[in-house]
């Protein structure tokens, strides 16, 4: 297995200089589940959005299959932001045929597949679409792709179980098996049965590291019981 | 990757350019036919009601051409600053900092298709403006094509060299003008993404520092160019011999000035998207 994420030291500052992570220091390796899990606030976006080179770390540094972000990171990397990024104007057909164009191993039969098989109509544009439904197109799109990382943020936030259950099936059917995939969320219930490891994280700072077998093995419980101790409020 | 980037964001963009460009060149065309028609004068002038109506259609017409004008010069500008801005630092950003490609390709492949509709929108404004004037003064004033004609001979007895040197300088100033524009305004909006709040509003003022602190500079270089152009004469009354060639020395560093600043207004950008990018 090899590294596909290293960070060291990072750390992050908004204005407030309150930092928002600090000092992570982290390394995933390919062919992994990882579950990166906190409460809202904790640093889980903060980090992803540092890993894709959309914040600058105000400390430290991330090597994504070791490289800093940039051009070959953003080849091997299939980002899912926790918000909707495609243009509302835009046809579904027009959104496949941009991520063929981008990236090289973007799979449109997968996406065409997919598609088809929510009903979803390929030539209607965003806007018309609901909003789970913009949601799956988006995750479609992301799991489309022959990634090294697949980068989750927040997937199964805001939509209801039947459509959870949907967008589970689909990370799991579709993603490269060589690959690593870092979901981020706090609904643990819905995720605990496909993830290999978790990551737990409190104000910014990593708290826990382990696998889920470690964690029923060591506090006999389940992921989700274990995370509601941790976080008790 | 900059050609894949430039065919989206042709594709994104051509049809309200296209509608913008087209509402003014059908304007042009209704006044040239309408200045030309024959029995436009007779009409307007054969009776009061004839002038009141000519009146009428004169400022309808003028109103509503310049306001075509100024959606397609302004309206253009501005829907090219917002692309700009909800494309690359918006939520839509989340897509497009996450492409393969670097951010000098990002930046130039809005750059040029903005440039691209900029000088076909400047090109059409020049054309039909003057075809429409000209058409006006012909109907009004009965100016012929021989005058005209007569008019760039003149020019033209100045030598060609001379006429060749300003032709050139003339386009490299308006090609200029309408790249800095762009980059003008690509450099204030990412001046105000450094803003923890209200990055809209620093944007808008960040445009506005940029116009006067570009304005100051400008003046500066300026005059102190015209001092060196000058050189050892005593006075400006010294070229009166030879004013043409002054104001070819002035309009070159003008020139000059133009694309030395549209290179710092680029390199604000990209350092700024490269180096500082935060989508919060």
């Amino acid at each position: 297995m090899s590294t596909i994420v290293e960070c060291r030291n990072l750390t992050k500052c908004y204005n407030s200089r309150i930092p928002a992570v600090t000092g992570i220091n982290l390394t995933i390796e390919s062919g992994r589940i990882i579950g990166l899990l906190g409460p809202n606030g904790s640093g889980k976006t903060t980090i992803i959005k540092m890993m894709n080179g959309l914040l600058q770390p105000t400390k430290g540094e991330v090597l994504i299959d070791g490289e800093e972000p940039g051009i070959h990171t953003r080849s091997v990397v299939s980002y899912l932001p926790e918000r909707t990024y495609l243009e509302a104007q835009k046809t579904v057909a027009d959104i496949i045929d941009f991520f063929d164009d981008f990236y090289v191993d973007f799979r449109p039969d997968r996406a065409l597949q997919m598609i088809d098989s929510l009903g979803i109509d390929y030539n209607a544009r965003l806007k018309t679409l609901s909003k789970g439904a913009k949601e799956k197109v988006q995750l479609i799109l992301v799991m489309s792709r022959d990634a090294k990382l697949y980068i989750l943020d927040e997937p199964i936030a805001g939509v209801d179980p039947a459509a959870r259950d949907y967008i589970i099936r689909t990370i799991i059917n579709n993603y490269n098996r060589d690959a690593s995939v870092l979901i981020s969320t706090h609904l643990i219930t819905d995720i605990e049965d496909v993830l290999d490891e978790v990551i737990f994280l409190k104000q910014g700072h990593l708290v826990l590291r382990a696998t889920v077998d470690e964690i029923k093995e060591k506090y006999g419980v389940s992921v989700d019981k274990h995370f509601r101790e941790v976080f008790a409020c | 990757m900059l050609g894949k980037l430039v065919s989206h964001e042709w594709k994104d963009s051509w049809k309200i350019m296209s509608l913008l460009n087209a509402a003014v060149l059908i304007l042009s065309i209704i006044g040239i036919v309408f200045f030309n028609a024959d029995n436009a004068v007779e009409l307007f002038d054969s009776s009061d009601i004839g002038q009141t109506m000519g009146v009428f259609v004169y400022s309808s017409y003028s109103m509503i051409y310049v306001l075509s004008i100024l959606a397609l010069s302004i309206g253009s500008t501005l829907y090219f600053y917002v692309r700009f801005y909800k494309n690359l630092y918006t939520d839509q950003g989340y897509l497009m900092h996450t492409l393969p490609v670097t951010e000098t390709e990002l930046i130039w492949s809005k750059a040029i298709v903005a440039i691209i509709w900029r000088i076909i929108g400047t090109l059409i404004m020049c054309i039909g403006i003057s075809s429409v004037l000209y058409s006006f003064f012909q109907l009004r004033l009965g100016w012929e094509w021989d005058e005209v004609m007569d008019a760039i001979e003149e020019v033209f007895e100045m030598g060609p060299m001379f006429v060749a040197v300003y032709i050139i300088l003339g386009i490299l100033i308006g090609l200029g003008s309408i790249i800095f524009t762009i980059f003008k305004g690509y450099a204030a909006i990412s001046i105000g993404q450094l803003a923890s709040k209200n990055k809209v509003l620093a944007s808008v003022g960040a445009y506005f520092g940029l116009h006067i602190g570009i304005s100051i500079v400008s003046n500066i270089v300026t005059q102190f160019s015209m001092i060196v152009i000058l050189g050892g004469r005593k006075n400006i009354f010294n070229y009166l011999d030879e004013p043409g060639w002054f104001f070819a020395g002035f309009m070159a560093v003008s020139a000059a000035l133009i694309f030395i600043l549209c290179a710092v207004c680029y390199i604000i950008t990209r350092q700024i998207m490269k180096n500082r990018l935060n989508l919060e």
